[in-house]
Order: C-alpha cells, then structure tokens, then sequence
C-alpha cells in the first residue's frame, strides 16, 4: 500500500502507480497547465504528460510508468484546494482573456501590475513544485562501451540486439519499461516474452529496463537514466527502436477523462485487470484494434467499434458520450471510455537527434511520418495546453511556421517533446493557404526526449577539484584558514596576520610556494625558444643566474610572470604564478610547434614543492641546516644554487617579492614534510612563525610588486605597468613585441601607479577621485605597518601624458609616488 | 569487491627523439606519454644509469625523476573493471596495457595489468581521487 493524498492505496503485482490508483477510483491525475482542465489516464506509454504526479517529494513522475511501491506518498500537483475540485477550474471559462501569449501583450500597465502578478500566475500554472530541501544528490555514471546499443525492448529492438550478439558483438540494450510490460497479452506479447528471454540468456548483451534514453550526443554518446546510475553509452554503432506512439485525436472534448489511446486501454485492461470504463467506444481502423477490442471484451468491458470520424467527446466531469459520423451520419454513442486506435506515429525523437551518427532506426520507429488532415478544435498539445484556436490566432498574428508557432504557443514544448502533438501542429502550417514546405517542417529534436532532473544530469560531478600542496595537512595543523586561490587551496593566515607580517619584516618566516608553475626546458632549441619567448634577454644568462621575466600575449598584454634559472648544458628552469602555471604548458607547446623548435618540456609543478625561507634572520636559520655556503659572496642576489637544507636536496633561488632576503627553496614534494618541519624546528629559536596569502600581498605591496591578474589588466603592456625595464625592445624578435611597439606610438590612456594614503588603507576595488571626478580605481591596498600609513597599487588615467599626483579615495586623501615604499633601494634584498 | 591502495610512486620521465626512447623503452614497464616522452616504472633505482644510456642514444635527452609529481594508486579486485567504468570514459583495453585520459575528473596515467589498475594521477589532486574511488564506489569498496 500507498498513501495518496491522505487515502491508502492497495498494490496489486506488478502495479505501476496509475495503474493502482486508477483501480481505487482516482479519475482525474492531474490539471491542465493553463486552464486547469481534468485530465486522466490517456496514453500509458510514458508519452503524455496527464499522470505526472509528486511522489516522494519528487515532482513530475510519469505514474504510468513508475512502480507502484509500499510506503510511496503520492500527490496531485495542480488544483486548489484539490485536484478533483479545482477553483482554478474557472479559468477555463475565461479563454478570451487569456489568449495565447497573453503575457506578452497584456498587465504590460501600469508598470507595476506584472511583478504582483508574475507570481500568482507562476503559482497557479505548471507543473510540481521542487523541494527546495532536497538530499545532497548520490548518484554517479556508469561509461560503457558496447559495440552495439539498441534502445527499445520492443519487437524490433530485442531482434537487433540478438542479431549483433550472434554476430559476436556487445551490446547493451536498453527499455524505459520492464520488456513488454507496455504490451496487453496476445500475440506481440508472447513474441517479446520469447526474445526477452533469449535477450537474458544472452551474455553478450547488457540488458537495463526501467531505463529511458535521454538523448543522443556527437561520439555517439547515449545517455541512459537508470534509477541508479546515469550510464553514458558510447557505443560504436546505435540501434533506435523506441517504436510508435498512437496517434493523438484532436476533437471537441479530446482531453476528458475517459478518453484513452488504444494501447493504453489495453494494457490497463490486459496487463493490470483494470477496466477502463464499463461501455467502451473504440474508434479507429489500424491493424490493432481487433486486438484491443478482444482485451477489453475478455476483462468484462462492453465494446463498440466504430470505423469513423470523431466529431466530439461530451461530459461533464468524464466522458458521458462520442459523437461520430459513420457513412456521412452523426451518432451519439453513451460510453464512459472512448478508445482510440486510429494511427500510429514513429516516436524518433532520438533518431532525429542522430544526425551524422552511426544511427540505424529500426520497427515502427522507422515508420513514415504520414501527413495527415489539419484539426479544426480540441486540445492539440496536452502538455502545454494549447488548442486548435489557439494555433489559429498565433497564425493571424502572423506566426507562420511550426518552428515560431512554437515558440510562440509553446505547442510542443512540454514533457512530450511533441511526440503527440507535433504531427498535428505540422498539419494545421501545412493546410494554411501560402504556407510552404519549409514552413511545416519538423522542429529541431534536442535532447532530452524524456525528463531529467538537474541531479540526475550531475551525477559523478559533486565533489570540488581542487589541488593541495604536499604540505596541506601541516598547514591544517597549524590552524591555517585556508582559500582557494585559483586551483589550490592556499593557507591564508595562520592566525595572526600582523604576527606573520613582522615575522619577515623582522626576524624569519616560511611560506609554502609550491604552487608556482615549475617546469624545465630543454633540448636542442631550448635557448632560442626562450630567448622569442620573453621579452628580457636570455641567451647572456649564465649557469646560477636567474631573471625576472614577463610573458606577453601576443598583443603584448602581460599575462604571466616568473623568473628563468639558467641550468648550462642547454637547460633552463622556468616558473610561473600559481595561477598561470596550468595554462603555461599549452602556451609553450604552441610556440614551440609554432616555430619548430625541439625542445623537452617537462612540467614539475606537481613533483617539485617550494618553500619560501625570508627575513632579515632566513640565511642564519638556512646555516643551521645547509651545509653548502650561502653567503652573500658565493650566494648573491638573483642567483640560485643546487644546496641540501636538512637532508633534502634543493634549488635555492634568491629573490625578493616580500622585499627581504629570501631564498626560495625547491625541492622533491615528497620530501616538503620534512624540509617544512626541519626549518621549523631549527627556526623555533628565531621566533619562525609561517606566513599566509594575507601578509604576503601586503608586503610585495610595500615594494609596489604587482600580482598578475589582481593588478594587472585585459590589455596591461608593461608600459602601462611602469616595467618597460623588462622589455628588451632592441631584440630583434619576441611575442608580444609588435604590440608593444605598436602601443608605443600612441599614449596610453592609463597607467598602474603607486599610492599613499594617510588616516586609513582605501578598501581594493575603491573608485580614486580627483576634482570630484572618477579618474580610475584601486587593484590593491593595505595598511603598513613598517610606514605607518596606506599603500596601493591602482589604474589611473593620463592625460598629456602626466596622471594626477593627489588623489581622493574612499574618504582619505592619497599621493602618487614613483619608488617602491619600502626599501627603495633594495638594499635589504641584497643583504 | 574492490580494494584501493596506496603504492608507493616510481616514475622517470625521459624525454628524447623518439628513436631514442623506443630503444630505452625495451619491455621495461613504462607508460609512452608522446612520441618525445616516455615514463619508466620502477626505475628509480637507476637513474644514473637511465641518463647516460639516454645520453648515448640522444645527446639532448634528459632523465628526470618524477616520483613526486605522482600519486599511484591501485585498484584490485573482481569489481575493479566496475569501478573504472564509474570513473572513467576511458575503455579499458585487455591487459597488459597503458592508456592515459581523465580518471575521476583528473589527468591520468592507467596501467592495466591481469590482477590491477594501477593509476597514476598528480600528488596534487591524489586527495580527490581517493575521495571520489570511495564515494563512487562505496558499495563495491573493501577496504
């Protein structure tokens, strides 16, 4: 049993939610979209969109095809106070002023109408609504690589499937049913029972039921919504045997309750023992009706066939009666089910998405999709609640083809994708005087044919990629508050700001910095590439000697920094920020394809780790624990060496971003544990303490470093940044050169400057003001502490070449130097 | 049922013409990343050895351990074919074999061998492997 809207529901075997609830007496499963008209039973395939109901919490369940399970609790989704008895059933009745579109030409004034009415009408139309407390989603993808998948577990697609596995290929295939569950007992049915079970017997074949396919991708990628798993299929060849659906009547009182398509009768009848009403009237001509007529006779049902045209169904609450005109005379025929058996149309939303693919459409799904005659009234698109008339003034209002009607009526947008309807839309363009081929054509089949939630479609994509240094748990240990600085997860205080910045202002500090790109180049062509690569010279940079470098884009934008450490013997070590590490590879991979230098490129992000050892105290602390001599005479400035610290082998590169002595310390990650640990515990006398993201951005901006990316711009030459001393314009070749020449002819419009602020630091991103007009903004600022006042970077404009030297910012009063704040000179670097 | 361990990382990245590594590679367990680079497994040992036999056949070529930059992980067990198909679009060729693509979202490295997957993926998203081996996989996991 079940509970449903308050009632218990019984479950007989092999119940499908309908199914059970039809057996207890529930009529009317849904509201229409717009006018909530009833809606019951209709298609039972899964085609249309009368039985979507919440169930356990989930909305938009197709109950036709859903299990019926102990414990579920099912609800209607539409109608106030209930579905049976809807007040918004007036609606109904108001068509005229509700015409299709009607939110685009009508409650447009006064302004103010549409945002009070917006969400009344968004309340009352539609489909469920989504909790908004759902679980965390737990589902994941399944890959597999069949070479043959067929989906439909019909006729067509077990004989396809049993054809390639006896040719001795995989298959997976594939039903959004159990196999021939859909199917009322007679002689179809036995035949797929027979090549089901073949089908499972087979061990070349992978057969998932409960399992629609969602759509058809480039590759070919299938994708398969199994209640468990997303599979992703790629196979090399597809087999669509998703079979027909009945063709939709569109008439008068077409979507009472009570008004079935054959099949869905018969299987109700058939399958579940449940009648669809006690006198039936089938009316139709296919090869199926005999059929349907004997299922619903043998479950106790009184049957009319009537070979004729429909003019109307009538009821009040259900269908009472059918009109029909047999042999040119109008009959009405008392029923409470009227069967429709009148044609069959090829479900190939997914074929028709296969374009280019190795696609092979097979059974009724390969049928011709006949024309057929246009409607005159009656509900067209089910899902979307859009009739004949609505069609006709969409037309008169001069949208005159299926794919704008569309768009415009939302005909064919719905669950059903157009399954039911689309055929009908085509034919109403079609018989418009002047409406030409193109203009009835089918609209474009996008996935997906069948609905999926946002969860379903992220399965296997849920937890954050990041990337940690081989350091990250110490950090942890050390209570560091970490960020995500780009790809990494960067430790950005330990606690104490102020602490770590007077750690290295004063006495010594550690900071992880392996994040920097690290690669090495090499090879034959590895200097000249370097040297058309940056902008600096290269080739002169003897073995032990680095260089701050800049990498320009072609237009000469900077777009990266780092230093290049010449290694001799045609090697060099190259860094990048942490941010531009990932996309250095492919940046020299292009170049060097581009000119046709062989080089070795080998990325050592990921295997060297690199420890930041800086303050006045980092060579006293390095002593303790380097045997090699790292004085300032055999260990100078902008040089590196190969040094053991603590056991562990290093290259020690001297350099200055915090503006102190400092050595960077690179070195196999898989021994950053031991060297961190080593410097800590032989600095622990020297009051070490490590330092974060916070206290570094604001000690380079005491030295007015800039940080690609946070201080520099979309179109940032290195004239704009005041570092033209990077740029060696009298090479003959280098990226970014042309640019950078070509900007030289005009003056730039703005410039990156250094500021001082007295009182306060201005927050980042402030607008800096001067003559009450907005001249630029801040990229970087902070309080220092070593200057007793705020420092910053920002954009300021130029104009005849000079940019305000005062400025206003965020309440403070700042001026424009031209030296670094601390330490102009440099001399503590070099210490 | 699937077993995920841990094993300790062995990778030299050698780097030459193409020539060069084909004759290096010999029936060494190793992973041909390009035609100019080629990861030996568990030659760690003889690094030394590995760079003036590749100096010999390339006078370019470079030998550089990348154990570090490495995190290996096996997967053992009758469901490891069933993991891998929740991780990875990759098809997994019958062993022995190599192949190289996305695992678990991250750039890898596959050795396929009769008892296991090894999977080489960088140290610095070896958290998240582990992470999505155990999520993905919780109802196949052994340990």
């Amino acid at each position: 049993m079940f509970e449903f809207e308050g009632q218990t529901i019984p479950i007989s075997e092999g119940d499908t939610i309908a199914s059970a609830l039809f057996r207890s007496g529930v009529r009317v499963f849904s509201r229409s979209f717009k006018y909530h008209r009833r809606r019951g039973l209709y298609c039972l395939t899964g085609d249309c969109p009368n039985c979507l109901l919440t169930v356990d919490g989930e909305p938009a369940v197709r109950a036709c095809v859903t299990d019926a399970k102990p414990g579920q609790h099912v609800r209607r989704e539409v109608g106030w106070p209930s579905a049976d008895r809807d007040l918004f059933g007036l609606l109904d009745r108001m068509h005229r002023l509700l015409p299709v579109g009607f939110y685009y030409k009508t409650l447009l004034r006064p302004r103010w109408l549409w945002p009070r009415i917006e969400p009344l009408v968004r309340r009352m139309t539609g489909l469920g609504t989504i909790p908004p407390a759902s679980p965390a989603a737990s589902r994941e993808v399944r890959h597999l690589h069949p070479d043959v998948m067929v989906v439909g577990g019909g006729t067509a697609g077990l004989s396809a499937a049993l054809t390639a596995a006896e040719a001795g290929r995989s298959v997976v295939i594939c039903d959004e049913g159990r196999l021939g569950e859909k199917v009322a007992p007679g002689a179809v049915r036995e035949r797929i029972d027979e090549l089901a079970a073949l089908a499972r017997a087979s061990e070349a074949i992978t057969l998932l039921e409960r399992t629609p396919a969602v759509g058809i991708y480039e590759g070919p990628l299938v994708v398969l919504n199994e209640p468990s798993f997303l599979h992703l299929v790629h196979p090399q060849e597809v087999v669509v045997a998703t079979g027909a659906v009945e063709l939709h009547g569109v008439f008068p009182g077409n979507d009472l309750p009570g008004v079935w398509l054959g099949r869905g009768a018969a299987r109700l009848a058939g399958v579940h023992g449940v009648l669809p009403g006690k006198r039936v009237v089938l009316v139709g001509g296919t090869d199926e009706v005999e059929a349907h007529a004997e299922t619903l006779r043998t479950a106790g049902a009184d049957v009319t066939r009537v070979d004729g045209e429909i003019v109307a169904a009538r009821g009040r609450r259900c269908v009472e009666s059918v009109v029909v005109t047999v042999d040119g005379e109008h009959k009405e025929l008392p029923c409470d089910a009227l069967v429709l058996s009148r044609g069959l149309v090829p479900r190939n939303g997914l074929a028709l998405q296969a374009s280019g693919l190795p696609v092979t459409v097979v059974g009724d799904a390969a049928g011709a999709d006949e024309p057929q005659s246009a409607p005159r009234s009656g509900v067209v698109c089910l899902c979307e609640d859009v009739g004949v008339e609505d069609l006709a003034a969409a037309w008169s209002e001069g949208f005159r083809s299926t794919e704008i009607l569309k768009r415009y009526t939302t005909a064919t947008m719905g669950p059903c994708q157009g399954a039911l309807c689309q055929r009908h839309v085509r034919a109403f363009v079609a018989s418009k005087p002047g409406a030409t081929g193109p203009a009835s054509a089918r609209t474009t089949a996008r996935p997906p044919v069948r609905g999926i939630t946002l969860e379903e479609v992220s399965a296997g994509v849920r937890d954050e990629l990041h990337q940690e240094t081989a350091l990250h748990r110490r950090h942890l240990q050390l209570g560091a508050t970490m960020e995500p600085a780009g790809v990494w997860q960067r430790p950005r205080h330990y606690g104490d700001v102020v602490a770590e910045y007077w750690a290295v202002r004063k006495g010594v500090s550690v900071m992880d910095v392996g994040t920097l790109g690290k690669f090495l180049v090499a090879g034959p062509d590895a200097g000249a590439f370097l040297e058309r690569l940056y902008p600096c010279r290269v080739a002169d940079l003897r073995p032990g000697r680095i260089r701050y470098a800049l990498l320009l884009g072609e237009h000469g934008f900077v777009v990266d920094d780092g230093v290049i450490c010449a290694l001799g013997n045609g090697r060099w070590y190259v860094t990048f920020t942490s941010a531009g590490a990932s996309a250095a590879e492919p940046t020299l991979r292009d170049w060097a394809d581009t000119w046709g230098h062989e080089i070795h490129l080998v990325d050592l992000t990921a295997a060297y780790g690199a420890v930041n050892v800086a303050g006045p105290r980092a060579r006293e602390l390095l002593q303790r624990l380097a045997g090699d001599p790292i004085d300032n005479a055999e260990f100078p400035y902008l040089n590196h060496r190969e040094i053991t610290v603590a056991g562990v082998p290093c290259r020690a590169i001297r350099l200055g971003f915090v503006g102190e002595l400092s050595y960077e310390l690179h070195h196999p990650s898989d021994r950053s544990v031991e060297l961190w640990d080593a410097l800590l515990e032989a600095g622990r006398e020297l009051d070490i303490r490590p330092h974060g993201l916070d206290a570094l951005r604001l000690l380079r901006l005491e030295k007015g470093h800039i940080i690609v990316g946070q201080d520099t711009d979309f179109d940032a030459t290195p004239a704009k940044l005041d570092m033209s001393w990077a740029v060696r314009l009298d090479k003959p070749w280098f990226v970014g050169k042309r640019g950078i020449e070509r900007a030289a002819a005009h003056e730039p419009l703005r410039r990156l400057a250094a500021m001082s602020f007295a009182g306060h630091a201005p927050a980042e991103g402030s607008p800096l003001r001067t003559n009450g007009r907005n001249v630029g903004y801040l990229t970087s600022s902070g309080w220092s502490h070593v200057l007793g006042c705020g420092v910053a970077l920002g954009w300021l404009e130029q104009e005849n070449g000079a940019i305000p030297s005062e400025l206003e910012c965020d309440g403070t009063v700042g001026t424009v130097t031209h030296d670094p704040f601390y330490d102009p000179a440099g001399a503590r670097l070099r210490a | 049922m699937l077993e995920l361990t841990a094993v300790p990382p062995d990778v030299v990245g050698c780097y030459a013409k193409p020539a060069a590594l084909d004759e290096l590679a010999g029936d060494a367990p190793a992973i041909r990343v390009a035609p100019d680079e080629l990861l030996l497994l568990r030659a760690r040992e003889n690094l030394g050895a590995l760079e003036r036999e590749l100096a010999r056949l390339d006078s370019y070529g470079i030998a550089v351990d990348l154990s570090s930059a490495f995190a290996v992980w096996a997967l053992r067990g009758d469901d490891r074919a069933e993991a891998f198909c929740r991780l990875s679009q990759i098809p997994l060729p019958a062993p022995p074999a190599t192949v190289q693509g996305l695992v678990a979202q991250v750039p890898a490295k596959v050795v396929v061998g009769p008892d296991e997957l090894l999977l080489l993926v960088p140290s610095v998203v070896s958290h998240h492997l582990h992470t999505r081996v155990l999520t993905a996989c919780a109802d196949l996991v052994h340990a």
